[in-house]
């Protein structure tokens, strides 16, 4: 059985139930309105994202669905999805979004894995500039956050 | 930055196990600092130690002022046991070809991390198998006292393999940079009673 998704640029996927079920906000929605050949919008995501969450529905259709917070954390990022993530940073931003707007944690738990990649081992200042963060602290308030924590400034 | 919700970025914090990390993260904006700030490893450090009550805002403070007094373990999160000495959370350096960045190590993950360390640190230490020190130069150069390990050679003089003593040293102080740390105690231990009696 297959069901329709129209993404928020008007683009229609077809894709199998259990692929889009792995979606907990398809899913609950498939259980509301039953069997039906409307198409499920989702007007948070983009059909290039869109396209995108369904590659990784597929090729993770048969993983077993774990509810261990814990262990979904502790485990590392797998080859495929390591090369799966390797994408421009605003599209990596918007799969997690798209993975927390359709309630996939599974997907979710690798974006954010992989942004705790990039921060991993940098100075603020590195982190500063892949995240293309703008330094809002005044010199005093950065001085006294330095000051409380020197320690880690010896990289 | 703007495009993620600080849910998600809470997320995101919740990934990063290393306190290090985690403080540079607070050093970019005030954002990330507020997100930081609450983020649960410092409690789940601070009750590790003790169960005291406190306002989750502050424990990344207590946490800080506690590393700053015996250094914390970016291993196991532990807190060193003394302020000073080798059983002080103090930094290791490993083996370049390990590609690993020097971690700060309670004595306990030393002592685990010790063949890894980075052999330029054992530099001041190193001798060949074939020299025997007595006790008391044991003593001074590696900071044990051999008594315990029966080590001597034979004869009528006490002398010690000082290979030997050195991987004593490494198990007791937790590698070259807990063999440092102890020295480094024991001089300010013996400059302070200097210091004092010149004062009586």
């Amino acid at each position: 059985m297959s069901v329709r998704l129209l993404s928020s640029d008007s683009e229609d996927f077809t894709v199998a139930k259990e692929v889009a079920e792995r979606s907990m906000l398809i899913k609950n929605m498939l259980e509301d309105v039953g069997d039906n050949d409307n198409p499920i919008p989702l007007p948070n995501v983009t059909a290039k994202i869109l396209r995108k969450v369904i590659e990784w529905c597929e090729h993770h259709l048969g993983d077993p669905v774990t509810n261990d917070e814990n262990e979904r954390r502790n485990t590392e990022i797998d080859e495929w999805d390591q090369k799966f993530m390797e994408v421009d940073q605003e599209t990596l931003f918007d799969i997690i979004l798209a993975a927390n707007y359709l309630d996939i944690k599974p997907l979710l738990d690798v974006g954010c894995k992989t942004v705790a990649n990039m921060i991993k081992g940098k100075t603020a200042e590195e982190i500063r500039k892949i995240f293309n963060i703008v330094n809002d602290l005044t010199p005093e308030e950065e001085a006294q956050i330095r000051k409380e924590n020197e320690w880690a400034e010896d990289r | 930055m703007t495009q993620l919700p600080p849910e998600i970025w809470e997320q995101i914090l919740n990934r990063l196990k290393s306190p290090k990390d985690l403080v540079q993260v607070a050093f970019t904006c005030s954002f990330l600092h507020e997100l930081v700030i609450i983020h649960p490893v410092w409690a789940e450090i601070w009750e590790t130690r003790s169960a005291e009550a406190f306002a989750l805002a502050t424990a990344m403070k207590l946490v800080m002022a506690k590393q700053h007094e015996v250094g914390l373990c970016e291993r196991c999160l532990r807190f060193g046991t003394r302020p000073d000495g080798s059983f002080r959370a103090v930094t290791m350096t490993f083996d370049p070809r390990l590609r690993r960045p020097p971690q700060q190590l309670c004595l306990p993950c030393r002592v685990l991390l010790a063949a890894d360390e980075d052999v330029a640190c054992w530099g001041p230490f190193r001798f060949s198998r074939n020299l025997f020190i007595n006790r008391k130069q044991c003593k001074s150069l590696f900071l044990i006292d051999p008594k315990g390990y029966v080590l001597q050679t034979g004869g009528n003089h006490l002398l010690y393999d000082s290979s030997h003593c050195l991987e004593h040293s490494k198990v007791v102080h937790g590698g070259a940079c807990g063999v440092r740390a102890e020295r480094k105690r024991r001089e300010a231990q013996s400059l302070a009673a200097r210091f004092g009696q010149m004062r009586v």
